[in-house]
């Protein structure tokens, strides 16, 4: 790797980070997480449930401090990120949610991005409207409207049926591919985890210890054309057009 | 069929007026043509329109006054425990000072002024403004707030597209317990200390025994703030919530 292309690269290396309690103490939640993400490469963090996944992804968002380690996004620095919850703007419609978190995004490129999600008839329906499938396209189309130099992305298909997660999840990896978006996706299923990532990062129970660095060997493009995987999503297809 | 309601009950009213005129004689209570050929005398003379006049434009300026600082210091105090602890045994004292002594301290502070007037209502209705705002900076959500730091928001757009939309409901319950707290004040400093406006013109009918006149000019400035609450105040709160409705 050359070192201009170190720059790019999601660089995390954190030895602790501890969050109050309510009690007033401080509770150790991460210990011993290093890892880096090349351009365009999708990492998957998996671990036990409560485990601080989610902690994790708010740390390399600046959302919490680290208090031993350091996180560099990035060139460019621009964040994506796909919360758990939709947490749209309940009082603006689709579109304006998006322009609001990207207002230098060009027409044509949102265009493409409500396209690519199925937003397309959805433009000025407000979130109380929209089904929790729809939602979380919104989220997503969100953190893609900024042009992310990397797209963090917490548990994106959480409570969505089987059909509905298998056709998310095609949308996504459309758009990561297509962009080559250095992503983070936190994920409790495995599964879901060897099917969208380049390397599956496994955490440890709390406080959270990276122990182990799995790369997918097998290329995306096939795992998708897998032929149980094209009888998965043509069943999904059916059971979503129901 | 709810103004078929209203309607017979107003008229009901007015029916039970007579009545009450008929037993207590026209001095005690005059009845409702005689108030009505009062009312337009007044209107005639002008002397109606420009007391109600200088009575809006002291509403209009003590309400916006009063919100828009209430609004200010309870987005402060609710968003920063450290200035809410300072600042929260104030607003409790200014809250159960009785309006006659903040009247009374500013005409005797600043002078028998339409600058005093002003304030002191202000000053009545501003810790109630301050409390309804804090309770929505209270309860602004902490979820969109990430949002708008993991998007880098500006400051201007937070204002305008996250906290407003939330303060908004809280807002327009403050204005309108605001209205009918401010136009009610008014008349008290109307009365000691203006020499025009509603309540002034409500003193002299008093000191006259002129209950006629005393009506002519009340009844009228019910219907206007009436009117304002009805279309001004409600139509804007049903627009700050316009977004809960929106059907699928």
């Amino acid at each position: 790797m050359s070192r201009a292309g170190d720059s790019d690269r999601l660089e995390v290396a954190l030895e602790c980070l501890s969050l109050p309690q309510t009690s007033g103490a401080a509770r150790q939640i991460l210990a011993d997480v290093g890892f880096s993400l090349a351009p365009g490469e999708v990492g998957a963090l998996i671990g036990p449930s409560g485990c601080g996944k989610t902690t994790l992804l708010r740390a390399i968002a600046g959302l919490v401090g680290v208090t031993q380690g350091r996180v560099r996004l990035p060139s460019g620095g621009r964040l994506g990120f796909v919360f758990q919850e939709p947490r749209l703007l309940p009082w603006r419609d689709v579109e304006t949610n998006v322009r609001l978190a990207a207002p230098d995004a060009n027409d044509g490129d949102l265009d493409a991005i409500f396209t690519a999600l199925g937003l397309s008839d959805h433009r000025r329906d407000f979130p109380a409207s929209l089904s929790l499938g729809l939602a979380r396209r919104v989220a997503i189309a969100r953190a893609f409207a900024i042009r992310p130099d990397i797209l963090l992305l917490d548990e994106p298909f959480v409570s969505l049926d089987t059909a509905l997660t298998l056709r998310l999840r095609q949308e996504l990896m459309g758009l990561i591919e297509a962009r080559s978006v250095t992503s983070l996706i936190v994920t409790h299923s495995v599964d879901e985890a060897i099917a969208l990532a380049d390397r599956v990062l496994i955490l440890s129970s709390r406080p959270a210890r990276l122990i182990a660095d799995v790369p997918i060997p097998t290329p995306r493009r096939e795992r998708d054309g897998s032929r149980i995987a094209r009888v998965e999503v043509e069943i999904a297809g059916h059971l979503s057009a129901d | 069929m709810n103004y078929v309601v209203r309607i017979a009950s107003l008229l009901l009213l007015l029916i039970l007026w007579q009545i009450g005129s008929n037993h207590f004689g026209p001095r005690l209570l005059p009845p409702p043509m005689s108030v009505l050929a009062a009312v337009e005398e007044q209107a005639r003379s002008g002397a109606l329109f420009v007391n109600l006049g200088a009575t809006l434009a002291r509403v209009a300026a003590s309400f916006a006054l009063a919100i828009s600082f209430g609004a200010v210091i309870g987005v402060l105090m609710g968003r920063h425990p450290a200035l809410d602890r300072i600042a929260d045994s104030w607003v409790v004292i200014l809250l159960n000072l009785p309006a006659l002594v903040i009247i009374v301290l500013a005409y005797v502070w600043i002078g028998l002024n339409e600058v005093a007037a002003i304030s002191a209502v202000a000053l009545n209705k501003l810790p109630n403004a301050i409390v309804t705002v804090r309770e929505g900076a209270r309860a602004l959500d902490r979820q969109l707030d990430e949002v708008a730091q993991v998007f880098r928001m500006s400051p201007s757009v937070r204002a305008r597209h996250l906290i407003l939309p939330q303060l908004a409901p809280y807002l327009a319950a403050a204005a309108r317990s605001g209205l009918s707290l401010v136009w009610k004040i008014v008349l008290v400093v109307e009365l000691m200390g203006r020499s025009n406006g509603v309540g002034f013109e409500i003193g002299v009918a008093f000191q006259l025994f002129d209950i006629r006149l005393l009506l002519a000019y009340a009844i009228p400035f019910v219907i206007v703030m009436l009117a304002i609450e009805t279309f001004l105040v409600q139509p804007f709160e049903r627009h700050v919530a316009r977004w809960r409705f929106r059907p699928a």
